[in-house]
This record gives C-alpha cells, sequence and structure tokens, in this order.
C-alpha cells in the first residue's frame, strides 16, 4: 500500500474549501483512504493511528492543511499528484470567484491566459466567425457546432494549417487531447495509441475497445466528417498523422473514417509512407487498391481495426487477431443456430436501429456479405434507399441520428424516445426477426440508459408474448466501465432481461445477420 | 467612501497585518489580537468589522485606534453608535420555555446541518457519513469526549475533543466554543458562577493557534456573535418559525463551523438538564 | 501543431455549458464564454471588416489617443448667440439627434416654450407653439454646434454659456449653466418661476461666475472629474463630489469679485444647493474631448450618443456628421412616488456624452451610492462597468476606478464590438415626465437601443468597400 501526502503551507484556505478538498481527493479513482485537515497536534495523531505515516505529515504545523491519501496497489502516485494539484488550484479559485462571466473569447483569454483550445458549440451560422476568431488568437479548435458551410470549413482549415493550429471538426462530437475526453467521449485509458477519425461514433468504439482490451489512447483527434472528402481534401486528417507521428508518446497510429475521397486516400497513403511507426486504418469499404502499395494495415471492422492496433502497441504478431476474430465467428454461428431455432416461419427481417451513424455504415457492411434486398435512410455500399424512413421494409438498417430525425430533438444517442417508439413499431411487425440495437455511453450521452431502455424492451417482450413470438435483440454497448454509465452495469441490466449484449458492433452485426441466415437455410 | 456599518465591542487597538483573505472576510492580526473584516452577511461579532463602499478583497492594512480605524490610507471614525455588543444581555430567562425552545433548536439543527458535522453526536444515523479510517476515529474519539463532557469530566473531554477534526477552525474547537457559550447562557438562567469550570476547559482547549484561540477566547467570556446571539435571543422569548430561522442563520456559518459549534452549544445545555 | 500534446490542456468553453462542467469534473481549467450571438449575422460585412482590421485598428487608436489626450478646462463663459458656432437669433439648440417641432416630445415642446418665453420671442404658451410650428424658428441640435444639453437640452441665444477648451487640440464646447432640480426649463416646465430664474442666471449668476472665473484663471474640469471618481462620483448621474471641487475652485474668486455680499452669498448657495451644478461641464468635457476623434477615416469609434426624447442618436468618428437614429426606449427606473412607468418619457438628452466618453454609466463602479439609488447592488455596479470593457478599445489614462484597483474606465466605444458581442451601451440617467413641465420622475438604467448600432455598423462597413474600390 501506498500512502502519499501534501502539505499546504502558508496559505489560509476556507472551511468550506477545504471540506470540498477532502470531497474531491476522495472521489479519485485509485485512492482507497484519504483525510484532509488542518496540521493540529490531534489531527496528526489521529492521521498516525489510521496508518497515514510520512515525513511531510509529522513535520506539518498547525496552521498547515494536510491532505493525505492511501492509494490502492499498483497505481501511480504521479497521476494522482497532478489530479491533488488541479484540485488545489480550482479550491483556491473558487475562494476568490468572480460572478460576471467573460463575454467574448478576448476577455476569456483575460480571465486564463495560457488557455490552447476552443471549445466551440453554438449555432452552426455563428461558429465558423467564432472558430475563426479562436484561430486568430491562437488557440486550437474544437467545433462541434454542424451547419458550417464547406467554404467557411475550408477558409478555417487552411488558416489554422498556416498557423500550425488544429480545427477538430466542424460536426465533430468527439476528441481525447492529453487524456481528457472532449463533448462526447469515453472515459478511457491512455496509452500509446492515437487516433485520427473523421467519424465521431468511430472514435468512440475504437477508442472503448482498445481500453477495454487493456491499451490505451495517446491522442483522439476528430476531423469532422467532411474533412476526407475531395473539397477539403483532409487537411486535418493529414495534418493528424503527421502530429501524431511526431508525437512522442503515440507507438501506433489508427486512423478512421467513411470511405475517404480517392485524392485524399492518396495524400494519406503517401504521408504513411513516410511514417516509420505502424498505421492500422478502417475505412469501411474503402477501394482497398489504393492502399495496396502502403504500409498501411487495414481492417474491415471498426473492431478489427482495434484489435490490430492493441496487437502492435503490445508488439504481438498481427495474426492472432484474425485467429481470435475467427474463433468467435464459429461462436456467434451457435448462438445464431440456437436463436433461429426459437423463430416462427414467418419472421424473416433484421431491423437495425442505430443510434450511431457510423455503427449504421459498417452494419450494413457487415450483413450485405449475406443478406440481399437491404433497406436503409443512409444507404451505403449496396444497400436500397428506405422508400419511407420512418418505416422498416424487408431487412431495414436505420439511422436514427441521421438529420431527418433529429430536427428540433436532441441526438437519439441522449434521447430514447423515438428509437423506442420504433422498436415496438418492429416489435409488432410479425416479420421481425432479429432487432439490433446500439447503446453509446460517456460524457454527453444519456446518463441512465437502463431506466430508458428497459422498460421498453418489457412492453416488447409483452408484445411478442401475446403474438406467441419469440424476437431476438441484440445490442452492443460502447463504453468503458470508467464511463459515468459503467458500461459493465449498462451490459448486465441488458442481459439480465433477456438481451443479447456483443462487445462490438461489428460483433453484434454478425451475429444478427447469422441468425437471419440460419433460419433462411 | 468607505463607511463602517459595524465593530465589534472586543476589538483591541493596535497596527495589524493581514493574516489571511477569503471570499467573504479578511482576518487580521496584531500579536495575539484578531480583527476581522467580514462581508455584510456574516453579521456582526465581537471581533468583525463590517464596512461598505469597498471589497474585503480591496484590502491590506488595518490599523485600529481609539477612536477611527485606519486602512489603506483611509481614515474611519468609529462611532459608537455602531458598536457591536456581543454580550449575552438577553435579561431574565425562563428555564421551563427555554428547555421548551431547545426542542426547536434541536429539530431545525438536525433538519439543515450539513451532513459530515458533529451533529451525529446527537444523531447516531449521521455517523455513516465518516467513511474512511481518518474519519471513523475522530468519530469515535468525539463520542467520547462527549461522554466526558455530559459527565463533568471537562479536561478528559476538552483533551479529547480540541484541534481536532475539519475545517480551518477544525471541529472540536468550535465544539468547545460552543459548550463554553452553553455555559455563559446557563450562568444567565440560573444566577450562579461558573468561572471555575470555563477556565478549566480554556485551559485545556487554549492551543498555540492564536487564530484559534480568538474564537474560544470569545466564546469563554461570554461574547458572541451576532447570529448566535439572535439564536439565544430566540431560546429566550421566541416561537417556534423565529428559533428555525436563527438556527438555520448559526448552521450556514463556514463549512460545518456553525453546527459544531450549535451541537457543543446543545450539549452544554444538555449537561444542566435543559 | 503537436505542441499542444505536451502541455497542460486549458479551453475556452463557448455554446454548450455542460462542456464546461465535464471538464470542471476532469479538473481540466476552463473558462466558459457567456457568449450571445451578434445583432447582426453578416457575414460579408464581417469580411470585409476582418480584411481592413489592420486599418480599421490603427484609426481607432488614433481616435482614443485624442480621446485620452484630450485636456478640458473652462476659459470663461458668453452669450450663446456671441460664442456659439453657427447660432442665430432665431434658432434653438436642442439635445439628440436632428428633431422637428411636429416629432418632439412633450419635455422638448415644454423646453421650446419657455425658451421662446425668455427670449421675448413670445409672450404666453399659445403665442410659443404657434411660433414654434410656423417654421419661423430653426431647430438644430446641440452636438452640430459643439454644444451639449441635458434633457431637453435647449440653447437660446441670449442664455449664457460656459466656453471649454480642449487644450492639447484647441477645439471648443459650449454648455449652459445648471438650473437645478424641480421646475425647471430641462425638463419641459416653462411656469413663471421658471423663467424668473433663468434671468436671475442670466442677469446674476452669469456675470458673477465670469468674473470668477476671470480671476482663477482656467479650470481644469479633467483633474476635477478624475478627483471626483474617487469620490463616489460618475459624473453623470451623481455629480455631487464633482460640484463641491468644484465650489472649492470658485467661491473664493467668487467673493473677491463681488461687492455685494449678498449677491455673492446667493450665488455660491446657487451652486451649493445644486449637487447636479457640474452635470453640463462634465458632459461638456465629455463631449470636448470625443469632437477631437470626429472624421477619422476608417475609425469605428463612437463618438457622439444622444436622444432627443423620441429618437436615440449615434455617430462615429469615421462615417462624419451622419445621424444612425432609432427610437429612444423608456429607462428601467425607480420612480418617484405618486409616478410610474406609464408617466416615464423615452430615454432623452445629450448626458449619454458622458458614457460616450467613459463615465457615466460606464464609470458606474466608482459610484455605488447610484446604483443603490436606482435599486441594485453594488455588485450590479461593478458587473456593468466589467461588462463595458467588452465593447470598448481602451482604459482611461486618468479617470480611474478605486474599487477596480484604479483600473481607468472603460474608454471608447467601438460599433464593431458591439455588434459583434450584442452587448450595448450601458447608461445611468434621470427620467423625465412625459408631460412638459411635470420635470424628473425618477432615476433609472438602460442600454442604449440596437437599432442606431446596428445602421451605424452597416454604413461602416458600407464605406469600407467602397473606399476600397476606389
Amino acid at each position: 500500500m501506498n500512502i502519499i501526502s501534501f502539505i499546504k503551507r502558508g496559505e489560509y484556505i476556507d472551511s468550506i474549501s477545504i471540506m470540498l478538498i477532502a470531497k474531491r481527493v476522495a472521489e479519485i479513482e485509485g485512492v482507497t483512504d484519504s483525510a484532509a485537515v488542518m496540521g493540529t497536534a490531534e489531527n496528526k495523531a489521529m492521521l498516525k493511528a489510521s496508518g497515514f505515516v510520512t515525513p511531510e505529515i509529522l513535520q506539518a504545523g498547525e496552521m498547515d492543511l494536510i491532505v493525505a491519501l492511501k492509494l490502492r496497489d499498483g497505481v501511480e502516485p504521479g497521476s494522482i499528484t497532478a489530479t491533488v494539484r488541479a484540485i488545489f488550484k480550482t479550491a483556491k479559485e473558487q475562494d476568490g470567484e468572480d460572478t460576471l462571466l467573460p463575454q467574448s473569447i478576448e476577455s476569456a483569454l483575460k480571465t486564463l491566459p495560457d488557455a490552447n483550445l476552443a471549445m466551440i458549440s453554438v449555432a452552426g451560422r455563428y461558429a465558423g466567425d467564432l472558430a475563426m476568431k479562436s484561430l486568430e488568437q491562437g488557440l486550437h479548435v474544437m467545433l462541434f457546432s454542424d451547419n458550417v458551410s464547406i467554404e467557411e470549413e475550408i477558409e478555417l482549415k487552411k488558416f489554422a494549417s498556416s498557423r500550425h493550429l488544429f480545427v477538430m471538426g466542424p460536426d465533430c462530437g468527439t476528441a481525447i487531447i492529453n487524456g481528457v475526453p472532449l463533448a462526447f467521449a469515453n472515459v478511457v485509458d491512455r496509452g500509446n495509441i492515437g487516433v485520427v477519425a473523421a467519424s465521431g461514433t468511430g472514435l468512440q468504439e475504437v477508442s472503448c475497445l482498445i481500453s477495454n482490451a487493456g491499451c490505451g489512447i495517446s491522442q483522439a483527434i476528430g476531423t469532422g466528417g467532411r474533412d476526407v472528402t475531395k473539397e477539403v481534401g483532409g487537411v486535418m486528417f493529414i495534418e493528424g498523422i503527421r502530429a501524431l507521428a511526431s508525437d512522442p508518446s503515440t507507438h501506433v497510429v489508427l486512423l478512421v473514417s467513411k470511405p475517404p475521397a480517392a485524392e485524399v486516400v492518396k495524400k494519406i497513403v503517401s504521408v504513411a509512407n513516410g511514417i516509420q511507426k505502424p498505421i492500422v486504418s478502417v475505412f469501411l469499404d474503402a477501394s482497398t487498391a489504393l492502399l495496396k502499395d502502403s504500409n498501411i494495415v487495414q481492417a474491415s471492422t471498426l473492431e478489427e481495426a482495434a484489435l490490430l492496433s492493441v496487437a502492435l502497441a503490445k508488439n504481438e504478431d498481427p495474426a492472432t487477431v484474425g485467429k481470435l476474430l475467427k474463433k468467435r465467428r464459429s461462436e456467434i454461428a451457435r448462438i445464431a443456430k440456437t436463436e433461429a431455432a426459437k423463430l416462427s416461419p414467418k419472421q424473416k427481417y433484421l431491423r437495425a436501429l442505430y443510434s450511431g451513424g457510423t455503427f449504421c455504415d459498417e452494419a450494413q457492411l457487415i450483413c450485405q456479405a449475406d443478406l440481399r434486398d437491404l433497406h436503409s435512410n443512409t444507404p451505403f455500399g449496396s444497400s436500397k434507399k428506405l422508400r419511407d424512413s420512418s418505416r422498416s421494409q424487408g431487412h431495414t438498417i436505420v439511422d436514427l441520428g441521421d438529420d431527418e430525425f433529429t430536427v428540433g430533438k436532441p441526438h437519439p444517442m441522449i434521447d430514447y424516445s423515438t428509437r423506442n417508439k420504433r422498436i415496438i413499431t418492429d416489435a409488432e411487425d410479425p416479420e421481425t426477426a432479429v432487432l439490433l440495437l446500439d447503446i453509446v455511453l460517456g460524457y454527453g450521452a444519456n446518463m441512465s440508459p437502463l431506466d430508458d431502455i428497459i422498460p421498453v424492451i418489457q412492453q416488447m417482450r409483452t408484445i411478442t408474448a401475446h403474438q406467441k413470438r419469440y424476437l431476438p435483440v441484440i445490442c452492443s454497448v460502447t463504453g468503458t466501465d470508467r464511463d459515468p454509465q459503467n458500461r459493465s452495469a449498462v451490459a448486465a441490466g441488458l442481459q439480465a432481461k433477456g438481451v443479447v449484449v456483443m462487445e462490438s458492433n461489428a460483433a453484434a452485426s454478425t451475429l444478427a445477420q447469422a441468425i437471419i441466415s440460419a433460419k433462411e437455410r | 467612501m468607505i463607511r463602517l456599518l459595524s465593530y465589534g465591542n472586543q476589538i483591541r487597538c493596535g497596527t495589524y497585518r493581514l493574516h489571511s483573505k477569503f471570499s467573504s472576510a479578511a482576518n487580521f492580526f496584531s500579536d495575539d489580537a484578531f480583527a476581522f473584516i467580514v462581508e455584510p452577511s456574516l453579521g456582526a461579532g465581537p471581533l468583525n468589522i463590517i464596512l461598505e463602499g469597498t471589497a474585503v478583497g480591496a484590502l491590506d492594512s488595518l490599523e485600529v485606534g481609539c477612536d477611527a480605524l485606519y486602512m489603506n490610507d483611509e481614515k474611519i471614525p468609529l462611532n459608537p453608535s455602531v458598536c457591536y455588543d456581543s454580550t449575552i444581555s438577553v435579561g431574565e430567562i425562563d428555564r421551563i420555555k427555554f428547555k421548551g425552545n431547545l426542542r426547536f433548536f434541536e429539530a431545525a439543527l438536525l433538519e439543515y446541518s450539513p451532513p459530515k458535522s458533529l451533529v451525529f453526536l446527537i444523531d447516531e444515523r449521521r455517523k455513516k457519513e465518516f467513511r474512511s479510517t481518518f474519519d471513523f476515529l475522530v468519530a469515535n474519539s468525539f463520542e467520547e469526549g462527549m461522554k466526558n463532557m455530559l459527565a463533568g469530566e471537562y479536561q478528559k473531554g476538552s483533551e479529547k475533543m480540541r484541534g481536532l477534526g475539519y475545517g480551518l477552525t477544525p471541529s472540536g474547537d468550535d465544539f468547545l466554543s460552543g459548550f463554553l457559550i452553553a455555559l455563559n447562557v446557563y450562568q444567565e438562567i440560573a444566577h450562579i458562577n461558573l468561572a471555575h469550570t470555563i477556565g478549566s476547559i480554556v485551559k485545556v482547549a487554549r492551543g498555540s493557534n492564536d487564530f484559534i484561540n480568538a474564537f474560544l477566547m470569545c466564546a469563554a467570556r461570554g461574547h458572541l456573535t451576532e447570529k448566535f446571539k439572535n439564536l439565544i435571543r430566540a431560546l429566550a422569548c421566541a416561537e417556534e418559525d423565529e428559533i428555525i430561522s436563527c438556527t438555520r442563520h448559526v448552521v450556514g456559518i463556514g463549512a460545518t463551523s456553525g453546527a459544531d459549534q450549535a451541537v457543543g452549544f446543545l450539549i452544554g445545555m444538555r449537561r444542566f438538564g435543559l | 501543431m503537436s505542441q499542444i500534446f505536451q502541455s497542460e490542456l486549458k479551453v475556452i468553453n463557448i455554446g454548450l455549458r455542460s462542456f464546461k462542467e465535464t471538464l470542471d469534473k476532469q479538473n481540466v481549467r476552463a473558462v466558459h464564454v457567456d457568449w450571445r450571438p451578434p445583432l447582426i449575422v453578416d457575414n460579408t460585412a464581417m469580411a470585409v471588416i476582418r480584411s481592413n482590421a489592420v486599418r480599421i485598428e490603427a484609426a481607432n487608436r488614433k481616435a482614443l489617443e485624442k480621446i485620452l489626450n484630450s485636456k478640458p478646462v473652462i476659459t470663461g463663459m458668453g452669450k450663446a448667440l456671441e460664442v456659439i458656432p453657427g447660432m442665430k437669433k432665431n434658432l434653438l439648440l436642442h439635445a439628440g439627434p436632428p428633431v422637428n417641432w411636429q416629432s418632439m416630445c412633450g419635455p422638448m415642446r415644454g423646453a421650446v416654450i419657455g425658451a421662446l418665453m425668455y427670449e421675448g420671442l413670445a409672450g404666453d404658451v399659445e403665442q410659443a407653439e404657434q411660433i414654434a410650428a410656423s417654421g419661423a424658428i430653426e431647430f438644430s441640435p446641440c452636438h452640430e454646434h459643439a454644444a451639449v444639453g441635458p434633457m431637453a437640452g435647449i440653447v437660446s441665444p441670449s442664455m449664457p454659456v460656459f466656453i471649454l477648451e480642449n487644450v492639447t487640440y484647441g477645439n471648443r464646447a459650449y454648455c449652459t449653466m445648471n438650473e437645478g432640480l424641480g421646475k425647471v426649463l430641462r425638463y419641459g416646465a416653462y411656469g413663471p418661476e421658471v423663467i424668473e430664474r433663468l434671468k436671475w442666471m442670466e442677469s446674476t449668476l452669469y456675470p458673477s461666475l465670469c468674473r470668477a472665473i476671470e480671476k482663477v484663471g482656467t479650470i481644469d474640469l479633467k483633474n476635477i472629474i478624475a478627483q471626483a471618481l474617487q469620490m463616489g462620483d460618475e459624473v453623470h448621474n451623481r455629480n455631487r463630489a464633482a460640484t463641491s471641487l468644484l465650489y472649492r475652485t470658485l467661491a473664493p474668486a467668487v467673493l473677491q469679485t463681488s461687492d455685494d455680499k449678498e449677491m455673492a452669498a446667493a450665488v455660491l448657495e446657487f451652486i451649493n444647493r445644486n449637487d447636479h451644478f457640474f452635470l453640463n461641464l462634465s458632459m461638456g468635457a465629455s463631449k470636448l474631448s470625443l469632437d477631437a476623434a470626429r472624421n477619422i477615416r476608417d475609425s469605428s469609434i463612437v463618438v457622439a450618443m444622444a436622444r432627443n426624447g423620441t429618437e436615440f442618436g449615434v455617430q462615429l468618428s469615421g462615417t462624419g456628421s451622419e445621424w444612425f437614429t432609432g427610437p429612444s426606449p423608456v429607462p428601467d427606473a425607480l420612480y418617484f412616488t405618486g409616478f410610474t412607468r406609464e408617466d416615464a418619457n423615452p430615454d432623452i438628452g445629450d448626458s449619454s456624452v458622458t458614457e460616450t466618453a467613459g463615465l457615466g454609466g460606464f464609470a458606474i463602479a466608482s459610484s455605488p451610492a447610484i446604483v443603490q439609488f436606482v435599486g441594485g447592488s453594488t455588485k450590479d455596479a461593478i458587473n456593468y462597468t466589467l461588462k463595458m470593457y467588452e465593447i470598448t478599445d481602451a482604459e482611461n489614462t486618468v479617470y480611474k476606478i478605486p474599487y477596480l484597483n484604479f483600473r481607468g474606465t472603460p474608454t471608447g466605444i467601438d460599433v464593431i464590438k458591439v455588434v459583434g458581442k450584442n452587448i450595448l451601451p450601458f447608461i445611468d440617467t434621470g427620467v423625465a415626465h412625459k408631460n412638459a413641465g411635470i420635470g424628473q420622475i425618477g432615476a433609472g438604467v438602460l442600454s442604449a437601443p440596437a437599432e442606431p448600432f446596428m445602421k451605424a455598423f452597416i454604413t461602416f462597413a458600407d464605406r469600407l468597400t467602397t473606399q476600397k474600390e476606389h
């Protein structure tokens, strides 16, 4: 057991702040026991009796504040020290709090002169101007806002790269910079895999899978989906790759995107060829020919990309990933067979209801291998466009996060109501054979997903039981156990209601497709 | 232009230096004497100075003369009409009514006090807030100390309490100052002299920390803050609503200081069968 | 580019507040910006302004230099007709942007009636109204004659005025003597006692002060204002300290230059009883500084904000003599007993020239007493002033606020900032009854209306484009 202590000498902190510090240090992950008190002789004696003994504590005076911590075995004191320092700092600042917030970037910079990132989430038509102002002040920009015109995007990114600054976005939902998850991001472990992603959900999926597989993320740079189009030309995607190439804490570079424009792929390849670090890519169905002569390891699913990166980061043979996935396919086939046997003859179709756009694309890609006549509101590959986005038709894979569903409503990752209604509609359809869902956790997402989805699963079960059918529900849960919602808890809650929870969207899609195929045979 | 709204009657003359500064108080010291320049929301007190027309944070120096304050090169006359009388002086207290009113006070204290305060001493269930090893040991020591105080073993009890616990002024010291206030109030109720008891507690409780001593000595001499004085007055002659309101004001002092002091006061009253 | 990976992440958050809260939970240093959409979303105008940023900045720097370096002093007094440029026997000057008799509000009409009777041009009210409506009398804004006037701001040919001079740049400004509170001409009163007082001011006060000023030499207004700010004035709604300082300067000279003790006492008592005696001078001093910064090409600095009780007008340094106007709002005020918002006239007077020069509402953190008067807290006063730093280009080098560690008052309103940040200038002011002759019915605060600033911004951007094409 490791004991560390901090002494605040010579600066008095009022009681309310001391209590706040005590509460915050107790909440630090990896701290098993703690105390934050003034160094009176009596308190010191009591600290000693509690097993806190360090030379600093012994020397503390009665007007010094002592913060003493016991760390869980294996926890590095280094990162804890930084966290405690930050807690001191914020407690101190609250002391002299000023209620008037700055009203512009310039005056915010007076409050925080060494700020280095502007996070912009105002309505799109104002966002471009604010982003430009931020860049002019030398700030990197994360542009969460969408509806920024492509002309503005090009102007911003050109200007940014001339100043050696990042513009993440527009429509960049997530990023992880220096271990800090920004906007919609998951709490993942830090590590040596760096990610550049033109897909928000894709970034969340790979970073969680990497973290859950025991590795971690050094940096994850979002670029916004439009960056890899011909018009924008992959400016930030390329800058991201370069930045990761020169980042000493990044050992493996992982590229995530929907198929980039051919010109952009060419640029990526030429940059990648000059980089010594291993590079993995998942471009979802991008023409593989373009990547043939590069040193980029290609993956066909987000999951495979994550696992390949992990293998490379651990200096393992990438071939193990292939074996692992093969083994799992046979397991999936086994589950599929049992599930298919429970279906009635009328149940024929896959119904996938997604909140994550990239998941919807990936599922279409996976299912196209075996299922014909696939429909989507956002058709990908050989899928056909749904006649009516609000109604399923044959095999249907729908993205409920697409603009047509979200006008004037929160995103379906936050507000489940649109999908919940759709679950009931599809459950009532006697031809529905499999329901495929995704749940995305992390900051910004629905904070109590089980409360919102369990009732509808139960309602669905009542409907199908009444009609003497069984309807399998398959779900992937993107997240980690350190997310505020806790992935294990969410998965367990779903499993308790008979939902088959898979570790990735790729696995969930493969299973869904396998059930349909098994039924057809 | 700075205007003096209130100054305590226990402030000593002298040239003070800045001790510490918080969002609503600037604390000054001169040898072992203290004076506190506080926001109006904190209320008057035996050592408090309340000003209008300046921010507490803007002050760096303080000189107290016999008829004026000097701060940041400005002279502010000490107008006797705004001198705060911190003595208990609430007149005759009816023992029966006071005892009855203490129940309202106790109920309000339980309802409005912060979780991690000494209120667990009068409500066992609150002990669950004390989770870490340190918390647990501290809580046990407080329980022992309280038993001693209730049994009249003041020296033993004070030894267990003093300097112990959370906050800038440790909870135990807040408790003891509340207890000392109770003794002073009881002197008024029962018309007896408890100087010896008070002296024996102070002897133990007084440490080498002048900042804490300043609070303890005020309590020992029967000098109360405006908020506590209002509470005593309400207990002596007001109805439930006002007692609740006064209790809330006391409990609102500091993080747990007010609540800890209030518990000390209540236990002190219990010692005398009230 | 990868430098950010090596440094501690510190974030400025604009938009969703929850993102800042998430960062707080992770102990990341972050500041949330209380952002509001700009008044005008015109990307072309913004682009024009951005591409001319260097020129605008240089022009504004020049304007500010002039405002800050100006040194207003009183040099003497004279009759309006004799000293004010362009003054004529049939001309009346008024507050705010141009307005004709038909559009004038109640108090301004009242003041016109009073002035015509004072001048002997009309015998009674009816006659005065007739003359005013006939076209025989011309009306012109004070601002266009190097003058300023509080409330109705009427200056008539026979009125005595102070002559102010800018020692640094040589320009002059003129203002009348303040009549005091109660039934007074500037609030539109025109009863016999009003006219009588004006006559007394002309026959007794004026010669007496004239002699006294001559004796003193020049009176440094900048110095008086700077001191008054340390004494709780913001020299718009509170002039108690400044008036006292002026009184101290004048009193010995008034006595020395008078052989009639009773008269000297009456003169001094008149100033002594009127806490606002200095107001006209603080306005004149502000006008003098701002006029020095007029007509600087490409400058987006506001050189006039003035209200005529109907409209609120704005002028910019870079757009010459053009007025940009919009309806004048009714201040948010505390009303004296017996009056309500229903009785209030829309905001009126040239006194917002003080705000334009970085005083008044912009310096309200110096004057907590005023905020209390209008129903706010000291904290509000400080926040009002702090907010004004967002829309100004400089901090005053002489006018300083004790509470803000002697930070200079926010000076030099930049119309680009007003529109871009959607923060409107803050004015603290007296409120006139909407009917002539009733007088002041309250005091309050208001934000300037958006419309004049939007119009000014658009014209300013247009001029930049056309200039570019030449």
